[in-house]
């Protein structure tokens, strides 16, 4: 029982660091991109592009949570 | 369909004397995207001769608007009948008198603004020298006195103070201000005094040449500031009345003239001689015919059209065509960019594999349906949303359609006691999920290799199959190293491994260091695509725990009840808003980022034939 709370804590920490992670990445890419936008409305696209790249970190660390959870089982 | 408007380049030469007839037809024709000409060997045109008579009154158009302070838009069909006129003069003389009307109308409001502005600082200066109980005469200068008026600080120390100076004075005082009369010879020791109190000296200069007691004048005065008042209401009135009465006339005046002045600024877009006007410009291939035909006809034969194919260095103008389906969608690629001409328009693609990705993320019955029901009420209410909900359709029918697939209705499973069947439960079969995903994933980056191999085909075979062909090569020699590697196939890993550094080399060789820098990128888009599998879990999740609270709520009974429904619709609402928004844009983002980058370059210059903008004037 100790065993699986600790799988949990693990999983639980893949993503959740990660989703930190991304969060901080998108912060700045997210205000140059307004920016951007602010001068450029053509640029929305690019700056929707670039603010989401860092977003597959969350989903690398909802794999890595999910793979946990499957070796503990 | 995958490719844009094919095009044609059009060279016409003309005898200048048919360059007003040809802009004309050219302009109704709205097919020519015109090449500017930039000066070389050959002068640019000059404007035809109405242009300056054109400018001039779009000018006064344009100022009689934004001093009338107009807005809105009013469609420009019919021309000069639509705007209520016979012909330019007509519009111009009707301008002039227009624009006369307004002028005097602002002289007045300006005048009468004037006027009140000096009226009320008059009042108030006449109301303190009332309080200092002085008439009005007193404060002119005198030969053996120093008259200071004004306001100063800490008055009631500086009788004090001009008492340590002289005894020849008078002061008067209402609170800070205050009336010095000093004998001349100790004026310059009064200013002084009143220097360190701050003296701040009235300026008389707008009450002037009054006489009398000061609540007089100031009755006086009121009466004409009302007075004042009166008419400045009205001028604002008479302004008003001209741009409720002239408003459609000045809108319409202003969109048919900026056309007609395109018109008449066109020949500074050709090449020209002493003789003859050269045009160039690109039609789309199908109208050439009509166009060499209109030209010979208004011409009488006398110019010379050349059609020709699209070299490579051309950068054509691109015209999306699209079929009415997946028309819609190009909103979508225009957000990213405009495919060059050579380039495959992803279009199609767009509309295949965004309701696709859509679906799936929000696979659900219940949420399908809210989002259709939406999107038959919104657009009606607001029109603006026309070309998102006609985005959106396809994308919420794909809900439905995988919400029966994956059997879930607001996140239920198990509906008044029926099991709903299902092809794949997201919930209960992650693994599944996950590896759909990456299977669709698959596909969908093989199709975006299979495109850049097309648009390769531009440059040769060769170039193709090192660029493109070496990733399917990298591919199945991964598949070989696993497959060998899990004993699935007895050969030796060695040569999976082999293929796997040739087919590098070999992406080196098509794409140079940046092909070899995308290698694990290639690996890390497919993890990416378990995002279907993954915000998917994420919505119905939530949908489950909005759902297990409002069940606990209800069966709580009485009030609850109620509070457990009004959970279940706002938990809902939440949910279908936070999938609106993560569906649209993880969806658009494979295609963007996963996608286009295999075969996308865009940039493209967008068609817009002269005479377009009457076109967009009349919507």
């Amino acid at each position: 029982m100790a065993e699986a709370g600790l799988v949990a804590i693990g999983a639980g920490l893949a993503l959740g660091l990660s989703a930190i992670a991304a969060g901080m990445a998108e912060q700045q890419i997210g205000a140059a991109a307004v920016g951007a936008m602010a001068e450029k409305s053509e640029t929305f696209g690019r700056g929707l592009i670039l603010t989401v790249i860092p977003e597959t970190i969350v989903i690398f660390g909802f794999v890595m949570a999910f793979l946990i959870i499957g070796i503990a089982e | 369909m995958l490719k844009s408007e094919r095009m044609s380049k059009a060279v016409i030469i003309s005898p200048k004397s048919y360059q007003s007839k040809i802009v004309k037809e050219l302009y109704n024709l709205k097919a020519i995207h015109i090449l500017n000409h930039l000066k070389d060997e050959m002068d640019i045109g000059n404007p035809l001769p109405n242009a300056s008579a054109i400018s001039e009154t779009l000018i006064s158009v344009r100022a009689i608007i934004s001093n009338l302070n107009l807005e809105g838009d009013v469609a420009l069909r019919n021309g000069f009948r639509a705007i209520g006129v016979k012909n330019f003069a007509h519009l111009a003389s009707t301008v002039k008198k227009l624009q006369e009307q307004t002028n005097t109308q602002l002289e007045k409001i300006r005048q009468t603004e004037n006027a009140i502005s000096g009226n009320a600082r008059a009042i108030s200066l006449l109301e303190k020298i009332e309080a200092l109980r002085l008439p009005l005469d007193a404060c002119s200068p005198y030969k053996s006195l120093a008259v200071f008026a004004g306001d100063v600080e800490a008055p009631q120390t500086l009788a004090k103070g001009m008492q340590q100076i002289t005894d020849e004075f008078e002061l008067r005082q209402s609170e800070k201000t205050m009336a010095l009369f000093v004998a001349r010879p100790y004026e310059a020791r009064a200013e002084e005094l009143l220097a360190k109190h701050n003296f701040s000296e009235m300026d008389l200069s707008h009450i002037t040449g009054l006489k009398g007691e000061p609540a007089e004048q100031i009755r006086k005065l009121a009466a004409e500031l009302e007075k004042s008042e009166k008419s400045l209401r009205e001028a604002k009135k008479a302004i008003e009345s001209l741009g409720n009465k002239w408003h459609d006339f000045l809108i319409l005046s202003e969109k048919f003239l900026s056309a007609e002045l395109e018109k008449a600024e066109a020949p500074l877009r050709f090449a020209a001689s002493q003789n003859i006007i050269v045009i160039t410009g690109w039609v789309p291939t199908k109208y050439t015919g009509k166009l060499t035909e209109t030209i010979a006809k208004i011409t009488e034969g006398h110019a010379e059209m050349e059609v020709s194919k699209p070299s490579h260095d051309d950068s054509v103008p691109v015209k999306l065509a699209n079929a009415k389906l997946s028309k819609p969608y190009e909103f979508l690629l225009n957000l990213y960019a405009l495919p060059k001409y050579s380039e495959i328009d992803p279009t199609l693609f767009l509309f295949l594999t965004f309701p696709l990705f859509f679906g799936i993320i929000l696979g659900d019955i219940g949420y399908g349906l809210v989002i259709l029901a939406l999107l038959f009420y919104m657009p009606k209410k607001y029109p603006g949303m026309k070309p998102i909900a006609k985005i959106m359709l396809p994308a919420a029918l794909s809900s439905v359609i995988f919400g029966f697939l994956f059997g879930e209705i607001f996140g239920f499973e198990e509906l008044l006691g029926f099991h709903l069947p299902h092809v794949l439960s997201r919930i209960h079969q992650v693994r599944e999920m996950l590896a759909f995903s990456v299977f669709i994933g698959l596909l969908h980056i093989n199709l975006g290799l299979l495109l850049g191999f097309v648009n390769e085909l531009e440059h040769g075979l060769r170039k193709a199959l090192l660029a493109k062909g070496s990733w399917w090569l990298l591919q199945i020699s991964i598949l070989g190293i696993w497959l060998t590697a899990s004993g699935q196939i007895a050969l030796p890993i060695y040569a999976s491994i082999a293929a796997a550094i040739i087919s590098a080399a070999l992406i080196y060789m098509g794409e140079s260091i940046t092909g070899i820098i995308e290698i694990p990128g290639l690996i890390s888009n497919l993890i990416s695509y378990t995002r279907l599998a993954a915000v998917g879990l994420a919505s119905v999740g939530l949908a489950v725990v909005v759902n297990s609270f409002m069940e606990d709520f209800i069966n709580a009974g009485g009030i609850m009840a109620v509070a457990g429904v009004t959970i279940g619709i706002f938990g809902h609402a939440l949910n279908i808003a936070l999938g609106l928004l993560g569906g649209f844009l993880q969806s658009i983002r494979l295609n963007y980022v996963e996608f286009f980058t295999k075969f996308f370059k865009g940039g493209a210059v967008p068609y817009y034939p002269f005479g377009k903008k009457l076109d967009e004037a009349a919507q």
